[in-house]
């Protein structure tokens, strides 16, 4: 079973060996945010890609060093995040 | 690039569409189908001959610069509705997984190149005019390719080429002016917008989650899908033709502030955050712009009419009602 995570919870976005899936962008790799929204196992979207990629997690990214209140939201399967301690530079609205 | 009334920028926006749908919807297609040995360069060639009867003629030009730019959009039009429904039979022999390979999609090197007509507007209508009436001619062989290999019948294609009533944006303003209109539904669509909406008669077979994200005082959404053009066709039609441009891809996840600034002349205020959400076709995203002032009153066909397109994808304001005084 891939691992799950619980809203609130603090990850950072692999790298890379997130197995078959390439959809995470390359500028959010190894960045650090909060868990905000849980979608579970998608099914049902079997015109797109044919594999299961894990529970779905939409990750609200740390602010960029010097942004002025901008954030990215991505939603990201659970084979693509570990667990991190790093805290949040600030409190997620 | 930038959201303008002017010929220039209306003619660039029908180059990059008909760009996009060629090189990411219909030449990655017919490669694939070529590497698989599925078809081959002859049978297109050979399909040549009646090709045309899959294509409509090209309606007659117009006498001023905006009537013909106007007929050349109609035709794009055609186009990509020729170009969904060979997807859509073709979907089934060819993965989507592979077309984004084929596409380059992951793989910068394998990208098709966009071609720019240049030079006077004239002329650059009349460019454009050719060209689009070549990709016409290779939808049409592709359209009875797929004919000769028995993957779907002439009938059933050209009922499918005929269908009507195309999702549009209009869907989502609806929505939004029943959700500003009535509590209990804004809660249930928040909750649960699929569910909510095919209660409605929405069908969203093809969309596995919808998520609608409610702009507030201190949070502005923004709708964006990096890697490809994720967006929720099925209920607000095709997206403008910036949707799926690298320019916009790339800059309103870099500076989303300034760029909703310059390339939308959008003001968001420094006390509220801009949330850009890169979506995927696993989740796809409408927003729901926060109702404009001095629209107390209203019912909900006229709210309706207040809800652009951009402000859909949080890139524009809503429509100021009209009386409501100068901002």
């Amino acid at each position: 079973m891939p691992k799950e995570f619980a809203l609130g919870q603090r990850v950072r976005i692999k790298r890379e060996g997130g197995g078959t899936n390439r959809r995470v962008p390359e500028y959010a790799r190894g960045g650090t945010g909060t868990i905000v929204r849980s979608y579970g196992l998608v099914t049902g979207n079997r015109h797109d890609h044919a594999e299961e990629w894990g529970p779905l997690y939409g990750v609200l990214l740390d602010p960029a060093p010097g942004s002025s209140g901008e954030r990215l939201l991505l939603d990201i399967h659970a084979p693509w995040l570990e667990e991190t301690d790093a805290g949040a530079s600030e409190a997620v609205v | 690039m930038v959201h303008s009334d002017d010929l220039d920028a209306h003619l660039r926006s029908v180059e990059e569409d008909m760009e996009y749908w060629r090189t990411k919807r219909l030449e990655p297609r017919v490669f694939r189908l070529l590497r698989k040995g599925e078809i081959s360069f002859s049978d297109i060639i050979t399909a040549a001959g009646t090709a045309g009867k899959h294509v409509p003629a090209p309606p007659a030009s117009g006498a001023t610069q905006e009537e013909m730019v106007a007929a050349l959009e109609l035709r794009l039009g055609e186009f990509i509705r020729g170009i969904q429904v060979a997807s859509s039979v073709i979907g089934s022999n060819v993965l989507n997984e592979e077309g984004r390979d084929e596409a380059g999609v992951y793989d910068g090197s394998f990208k098709f190149g966009h071609r720019r007509v240049e030079g006077p507007t004239d002329d650059r209508i009349s460019g454009l005019g050719r060209y689009l009436g070549e990709e016409m001619l290779l939808l049409g062989c592709v359209l009875e390719v797929l004919v000769r290999k028995g993957w779907v019948t002439d009938a059933k294609l050209e009922e499918m080429l005929r269908a009507p009533n195309p999702p549009q944006f209009e869907n989502g303003a609806k929505i939004v002016a029943r959700a500003w209109l009535d509590p209990a539904f804004k809660a249930r669509l928040m909750d649960d917008a699929k569910g909510t909406l095919r209660e409605l008669g929405f069908a969203l077979n093809r969309t596995p989650k919808l998520v609608v994200l409610e702009d507030t005082d201190s949070v502005h959404h923004v709708i964006v899908c990096t890697l490809c053009s994720c967006y929720p066709y099925e209920l607000l039609g095709n997206p403008p033709w910036w949707y799926k441009h690298d320019s916009y891809k790339d800059a309103i996840v870099r500076e989303p502030r300034k760029t909703l600034g310059e390339m939308f002349k959008l003001s968001v205020p420094g006390e509220v955050e801009v949330r850009v959400v890169d979506s995927t076709s696993d989740v796809r995203y409408m927003v729901m712009p926060r109702r404009p002032e001095g629209s107390d009153g209203l019912g909900e066909e006229e709210l309706a009419k207040l809800v652009t397109q951009d402000s859909l994808i949080g890139v524009g304001e809503t429509v100021r009602p009209t009386g409501a005084g100068a901002p």
